[in-house]
Order: C-alpha cells, then sequence, then structure tokens
C-alpha cells in the first residue's frame, strides 16, 4: 500500500512510523524540515520538505499514485482544504483527516471527507483507516467511532452466510447487494461472489475486517 | 431572485467591495470574527450586516442567511479559509456563484471547480497584469 503522510507533528510522525511497521510504502511531507527528527533515525520513507498547499511539492510526493493519505497539519481548514483536493482532484481513493476542533467535524462530514475527532483517536486507529484497502468507508456514524463499510464478497466466502462475517459488537452485517437489489440480511443471508455487503464496523475491528475477507 | 451577497472577511479590500455593493443597491451580510484592535471595517459600511463568527462556522453561515445568498464572495486573508467557505457554499448551501480570493499566488492551483469557485481573484496577479501593461506601453526614451 502506497500511502502519504502530510504533516509530520506529533501525530503525522507517529502515523508515518506505524505505517511503515505495518509493511506500508510511506511519504511524508512537512514544510518544516526539523519536523522530520520526529520519524527517528531508522525511518525507512520518503521526506518531502515543503508546504502542503503547493502542487509541486504533493506531485513531488506522488499523491497522483497513492492508495491512501492521512493529513495531520495543525490547521482544521488546511486539513479540510488538501483532503478535498486529494479527493477530487488526485482521486486518491482513501483520505482521513485530523480534526481539532470537534465543532468543525460537521463541516467535514458534509464534504464527504472522513475525519477524526481529536480526543481517544490515536496513532493507531489513524493508521488502521488508512491501510483498510480492501474495505471501502462509506460512511462515519455519529462522532466517527462507527463505520458503515462496503464489502465486495471474495471467492474465499462463495456460498457462505452473512453470519461468517459477523463479530459481536465489532462487525455487523446490515445489507447485501445481489444483482443490482440491496436487502436487509440476516444471519442466514447467503453470499455469493461478487455481491456487496454492506456492513456497520468499529474503526478498531476495519483490521479484523480485513483478516476475515482474506484468509478464509 | 435574491440580491443578497454573503462577504466572508470583513478587512479593507472587504470594506471597500461592501461599499461598492451597497451603492449598487445589494443587500450585504459581512462574516468575519472580531477584530484584533477596533471595530471590522467592513461592518462599519453603512447599510452592511456585519455577524460576527467564524465563517467555516455552519452556524454561523445559516445565521448570515447563506440559504439565500446569491453570492459568496470569500475575500479573507486565510487562502484555505476562503477555499473552504466557497467549498461549503457551492457543494453544502448550493449557492449560484462564489467568488474567491487568492491570497497567495503559490496556492492558485486550488482555486478551481474542485473546491467550489466559480472565479478566483488573484491580487498579485492582477496588479502585475496592470503595472507590467503600463510599462509595456511606455515608448523607449531617445538617448541623446
Amino acid at each position: 500500500v502506497r500511502t502519504l503522510v502530510l504533516g509530520c507533528g506529533r501525530v503525522g510522525a507517529g502515523v508515518a512510523r506505524e505505517l511503515t511497521a505495518r509493511g506500508c510504502e510511506v511519504a511524508v511531507v512537512d514544510r518544516a524540515p526539523e519536523a522530520f527528527a520526529r520519524l527517528g533515525d531508522g525511518f525507512a520513507g520518503r521526506k518531502v520538505q515543503g508546504s502542503v498547499l503547493d502542487r509541486h511539492v504533493l506531485e513531488a510526493a506522488a499523491i497522483e499514485r497513492c492508495d491512501a493519505l492521512a493529513i495531520t497539519t495543525g490547521s482544521d481548514a488546511i486539513n479540510a482544504v488538501v483532503a478535498l483536493a486529494a479527493r477530487r482532484r488526485f482521486r486518491v481513493p482513501t483520505v482521513v483527516a485530523r480534526l481539532y476542533d470537534p465543532r468543525a467535524a460537521e463541516t467535514y462530514q458534509r464534504l464527504g471527507i472522513r475525519t477524526l475527532a481529536p480526543i481517544g483517536w490515536g496513532v493507531q486507529r489513524i493508521a488502521d483507516l488508512v491501510t483498510a484497502t480492501t474495505v471501502t468507508p462509506t460512511a462515519s456514524l455519529g462522532t466517527g467511532g462507527v463505520e458503515i463499510a462496503e464489502v465486495r464478497v471474495p471467492a474465499l466466502l462463495d456460498g457462505r452466510t452473512a453470519a461468517e462475517l459477523q463479530v459481536e459488537g465489532e462487525i455487523d452485517v446490515i445489507a447485501i447487494t445481489h444483482h443490482g437489489r440491496t436487502t436487509l440480511a440476516t444471519a442466514a443471508s447467503r453470499l455469493e461472489v461478487g455481491d456487496l455487503v454492506h456492513v456497520a464496523v468499529g474503526v478498531a475491528s476495519l483490521g479484523r475486517l480485513e483478516t476475515l475477507l482474506a484468509h478464509r | 431572485v435574491s440580491h443578497s451577497v454573503l462577504v466572508i472577511g470583513g478587512g479593507e479590500l472587504a470594506a471597500t467591495l461592501a461599499r461598492h455593493l451597497v451603492h449598487d443597491g445589494r443587500q450585504v451580510t459581512v462574516v468575519d470574527l472580531p477584530a484584533a484592535e477596533g471595530p471590522v471595517p467592513a461592518g462599519e459600511v453603512e447599510g452592511v450586516r456585519l455577524v460576527v463568527g467564524d465563517g467555516t462556522d455552519l452556524g454561523v453561515l445559516e445565521a448570515a442567511g447563506i440559504r439565500t445568498a446569491a453570492v459568496v464572495a470569500a475575500m479573507g486573508e486565510d487562502d484555505p479559509v476562503n477555499l473552504l467557505v466557497s467549498a461549503l457554499a457551492r457543494f453544502e448551501y448550493g449557492v449560484d456563484r462564489t467568488i474567491a480570493r487568492i491570497v497567495d499566488p503559490l496556492h492558485a492551483w486550488l482555486f478551481d471547480a474542485d473546491a467550489g469557485v466559480d472565479v478566483a481573484v488573484d491580487q498579485a496577479e492582477l496588479l502585475t497584469r496592470l503595472v507590467a501593461d503600463e510599462i509595456s506601453g511606455v515608448e523607449p526614451r531617445a538617448r541623446p
């Protein structure tokens, strides 16, 4: 997974290190060269110095080719604006923005940007969101602890039931889209390869959902 | 048809614009945070309604009448804020026309339809062009 972390403050540096540890390819952008010291000596990712509002800097960091992006600068307005450009202009599939002012959460959500409330959202969770690649979150519930996500049924799960994807308190199968028709799911609903499964999943369990899909 | 214009940012530039718009018979509302010193310049313009608050806050924008505004002009000193205001005006409130001021030309690339901006006004670019035009019209001085 190719990831881009914009802003190398405490959170940005932590996310970058965590993503590297998870085997992602990471590029980090910050305006201040001294900010990269937070990454530590052994950091294997790329460091790109410059403003996140400068197109040439974003292009030097290969924003056009990244699979996921996290923006963690100290300004909510910058985070929102760059997240919007990343989604719309550069077509980055997964964009996660850090949020300082919880009152701004609604503003972000209206613009379709997935946000992290400042309290209780650690580096681990941002990394979870960034690396959740086979699962496409479509909406966040409430303050962002629960995601509604879409999952394409892989061949390995063909003919199984929805119950096999359910994990009490972590993953709940809500509906299934089969040949263009969406219906509410029950535990006994049968999955067919290519179906779209709509699930509610706790952010901390996104990794678990991925594992369920990949290793059956 | 609504003739109201919502101006976000209340500095000297916004004040000049507001004065012009009021003179043209427009209904003008200005949104800005309290100034560090003294009043918000655009709020002092006769006929202008001033709403004090953060122009990226949905509650403040709604109190200022964004739902019925025909035009939103983001004239603040901060490019990301001007962009965010334009994006909200277009994508959240469906405002017909959005105009945004570019403070730093390095950020000009962000001011496009993807950010909900119809017209971007790059001050530095405009001034440069005017001055350059003036200079290019000057005939070389005859040398003695």
